[in-house]
């Protein structure tokens, strides 16, 4: 599904992503781990096009050009953000019907000389988003503004609305953090759940405990490079991954 | 040869008018933080005043010109007590609109003081002449370019040479942990508005006999200092003063070869256009305005 | 294009119905069209209560013409985010070409002409300064008034038979052979127009392009990794809301007779600001209402005059500190106490709101 090769990410004199390489298969979850300052936001802004970088990405099997956000999404790869980013004066749903791969008949043309089909297009995502929202139990909330939502529940608005655009790959930039131990459950559960409907999920965050859970795969980070890549118990029993750990 | 002469000593003069409103701006917003939109309503102000203290106090024009300048720094400090903390808060966009509006209500004071008859304000150089280059260039334009050159040297000076200078660079970069710092964060704040507004005040005396008296008779000169901000960064005071005569040149050579009517269509569209393709300015300065 | 919204929208109840339960976000559901239908009710009252009194036409006419323009800076501003002090500028360029050329053309060309001339640079000018943020761009946007002002004055073809820009003698509006020549016939033509603005307002309201906007005003990173180009959607609406000032600047050349540059200058456009700031940034009411309050509010300060500069600058700094949602916000806000008191106390449940 989704194919990074050699990233390298560059701020001034320091080298966040030295050459990183990631692949990723249709459903499969992979955790994207290391300490503070190995570069996995980096990575992930570099894939999601919002930093500049080289290497090469392709998703689905197409190639999809470096540091352009808006042919990353369209090419099927969506992502949530460290702070969960909703929009207040928004109501839940029309948070979530932001995202989505077909965006004709949004302009002014749709709204006026083409409104019975923008009308039917509307319909039509708002069924969608609201369904994503059932499958992150916020559907009692729709029509709420997003201003009144709790931390967790913003979090989970984010990933509504991830889902809402049908996309081949989720990134998640720590999904589980600012929740308790009782929400990462759920979180995990919730994004369990949704990498066994297809999508592939690239998660990545700290808790080692939840990812361990449902990772088919960890990829470790340490100074921009990639030192380790396998299966959570293997991998987190590495003596290097231990070592890069405890050398922070 | 002698048109080019004169043009370009009225370019150059307009450049420093155009500098001092632009540093005041600029100042203000490194030690505060404050975009301060406001600042053409002190140029008027600030024009006016020597204007009252010429005719209806019966000063000598220098002495007016000082008065303006003393009652605007007075102003400033006023500014900074009545508009500081509840601006200081707010998103820059707010605070421009604010301060602009700010503004405003300074052109309609004038208006109150006087009326939107146009007015002229001598210069104690009156009308006289020297001949540089076989061009005649006005002594009110030398004075305008020496006392700005003075001005700039004076602040880059206390900016980067004298503790004061250096307070305000750190208040600049952060106001809390300068204050914890034990700079006086808020004796800083006052001074640097009675500066700015000073400036301003200063500006103003001195486009006053170059350009008719009107109320609005700021709002295009700060324009342009916005636009000199830009051009240099809003950082470095070499690329604001570098931004300021370019424009000033600009405006008076369009406007001397191309047509008079038309002068500022010239500096006004190459604004547009560096603001277009060159926000970050001509200089590399710091990074534009945080905004 | 109106027509099919409606036919749409009582042909099939059922979308109605369904907008209740589920079929579309609650933007759908609220009585736009009710609301346009009151407002354009009221004014017509209050102005057909007025017909005999000439002057106090003219009030409710310029009233009209601002109403056009600050449901323009509604859309620029609000919507697109961008700083639209170029709004007067543009009423310029639409009063200038409509003025130029209704004497050969007739008005209806000669105000679609200016339309289409605004739209085209008002784009344009979103394209040129489509990265400048916020402050960059008011500054942007003032030097492009600025130079339009100057046109206005110094070109020829705008100058004018005594120069500066002064044009007299402009043609009072007609359409299809019937001409409104009395300030009481002008007044049914500006509501009319209005009428029209609004309703097309309303289709904007009531489509993506919403949220859109709003989206992209506020968070555009986050917006464009799902999709959405940000700067599309703010052209776009600068685009149409500087048309809307074009537009008024063609009602107001047309219905006042003459025309001058100090109309069009950087000044109107920050009192438009105000109009919008202080009848409620948040929609397009609030600039309807703020334009008819700030158009009589000079009748009530003539015998303080000069002090008008000064009160609508103070004005405006009371509305951006202590007044944030103006006229509209206090009034929905009042019709929420009512509401809850009705209910004895007990939350509404739903709060829709934009």
């Amino acid at each position: 599904m989704l194919e990074a090769t050699d990233i390298r990410v560059k701020f001034g004199g320091n080298t966040a992503v030295d050459g990183v390489s990631l692949r990723l298969g249709r459903g499969e979850v992979v955790g994207l781990v290391g300490p503070n300052g190995s570069g996995k936001t980096s990575f992930l802004n570099a894939i999601c096009g919002i930093v500049p970088a080289t290497g090469s990405l392709t998703l689905r099997g197409v190639p999809v050009p470096m540091g352009r956000p808006l042919k990353v999404r369209a090419a099927g790869l969506s992502r949530t953000f460290q702070t969960p980013q909703v929009f207040d004066d928004l109501t839940c749903v029309e948070n979530v019907m932001l995202s989505g791969e077909r965006f004709r008949r949004t302009g002014f043309l749709g709204a006026t000389l083409g409104r019975r089909r923008m009308l039917r297009d509307e319909h039509e995502r708002t069924e969608r988003a609201r369904r994503a929202l059932a499958t992150v139990g916020l559907d009692g909330m729709w029509d709420r503004p997003a201003k009144g939502l709790a931390y967790g529940q913003a979090r989970y608005l984010e990933i509504a609305r991830a889902l809402a655009g049908e996309p081949a790959v989720i990134a998640l930039d720590e999904p589980s953090a600012g929740l308790n131990a009782e929400e990462t459950n759920r979180l995990a559960e919730l994004l369990r759940s949704v990498s066994e409907q297809g999508v592939s999920l690239l998660i990545v965050d700290h808790k080692i405990e939840y990812l361990s859970r449902i990772c088919d795969r960890i990829d470790v980070l340490e100074l921009g490079r990639l030192i380790a890549s396998g299966p959570p118990e293997r991998v987190f029993q590495d003596p290097a991954v231990i070592e890069a750990y405890l050398g922070t | 040869m002698s048109n080019f002469v004169a043009l370009l000593f009225s370019g150059l003069t307009l450049g420093a008018i155009y500098t001092l409103v632009s540093l005041g701006i600029v100042i203000l917003y490194k030690a505060t933080g404050i975009v301060n939109a406001a600042q053409f309503g002190l140029v008027g102000l600030g024009a006016y005043l020597a204007f009252w203290a010429s005719t209806d106090l019966g000063l000598p024009l220098v002495a007016a010109y000082l008065l303006s300048i003393a009652v605007m720094a007075l102003v400033g400090v006023g500014l900074e007590r009545l508009a500081y903390a509840p601006l200081r808060s707010r998103p820059v966009d707010s605070v421009f609109l604010s301060t602009l509006a700010g503004g405003f209500a300074f052109v309609g004071l004038i208006v109150l003081w006087y009326d939107a008859e146009p007015r002229s304000l001598a210069s104690p150089f009156g009308l006289e002449t020297v001949e540089i280059l076989g061009a005649p260039v006005p002594k009110h334009s030398l004075f305008v370019i020496v006392v700005c050159a003075i001005a700039v040297a004076a602040l880059s000076w206390a900016f980067n040479r004298t503790r004061m200078g250096r307070q305000v660079r750190a208040l600049a970069f952060d106001r809390d942990a300068a204050r914890l710092q034990g700079i006086p964060v808020n004796r800083l704040s006052i001074i640097t508005f009675a500066l700015a507004s000073a400036m301003a005040g200063l500006a103003g005396t001195l486009l006053g006999p170059v350009a008719a008296l009107t109320p609005e008779m700021g709002l295009s000169p700060m324009l342009f200092a916005f636009g000199a901000a830009i051009i240099g960064g809003f950082g470095r005071f070499g690329g604001v003063v570098a931004g300021a005569v370019l424009l000033g040149l600009v405006e008076q050579f369009g406007g001397g070869y191309i047509s008079t009517n038309w002068r500022e269509v010239f500096p006004f569209a190459a604004m547009l256009l560096i603001i277009a393709f060159r926000p970050e300015g001509l200089f590399g300065g710091e990074a534009r305005a945080r905004l | 294009m109106l027509a099919s919204d409606r036919r749409t929208g009582t042909a099939a109840p059922g979308r109605r119905r369904a907008a209740a339960v589920g079929g579309l976000p609650p933007v759908y559901g609220r009585r736009h069209y009710l609301t346009v239908a009151v407002v354009l009710a009221v004014i017509a009252l209050a102005g057909a209560g007025n017909t005999g009194n000439m002057y106090q036409i003219s009030v409710f006419n310029t009233a009209l013409t601002a109403s056009v323009a600050t449901v323009g800076l509604y859309f620029a501003y609000q919507l697109g985010g961008m700083f639209a002090f170029s709004q007067a500028a543009f009423m310029g360029i639409g009063a200038y070409t409509s003025a130029i050329l209704t004497p050969e053309h007739g008005f209806v060309f000669a105000a679609g002409v200016a339309l289409i001339v605004a739209a085209v640079l008002a784009y344009l000018l979103a394209f040129l300064l489509r990265d400048a943020k916020h402050m960059y761009f008011a500054i942007g946007a003032m030097a492009f008034a600025e130079i339009a002002v100057l046109v206005f004055r110094n070109w020829e073809v705008t100058a004018g038979p005594t120069g500066g820009g002064m044009l007299y003698g402009i043609a009072p509006p007609s359409v299809a052979g019937y001409e409104f020549a009395t300030s009481g016939q002008i007044f049914w033509f500006l509501l009319a127009v209005l009428g029209v603005v609004l309703l097309l307002s309303v289709l904007l309201e009531r489509s993506p392009l919403r949220r859109h906007a709003l989206a992209v005003k506020a968070i555009p990173q986050v917006t464009e990794s799902n999709g959405i180009d940000p700067r599309r959607s703010a052209m776009t609406l600068f685009t149409y809301g500087s048309t809307l000032g074009a537009l008024a600047g063609v009602l107001q050349a047309h219905s006042l007779g003459t025309i001058a540059p100090e109309a069009f200058e950087v000044g109107v456009a920050i009192n438009l600001y105000l109009m919008l700031l202080l009848g409620g940034v948040g929609s397009m009411w609030g600039g309807v209402a703020g334009a008819f309050f700030l158009t009589w509010l000079p009748e009530f300060l003539r015998p303080v005059k000069e002090y008008e500069t000064v009160v609508y600058s103070l004005l405006l700094l009371a509305t951006i500190v202590l007044f944030p949602n103006g006229i509209v916000g206090g009034v929905a806000w009042l019709a929420e106490k009512v509401r809850h008191r009705r209910r004895g106390g007990r939350s509404s449940g739903v709060t829709t709101h934009a």
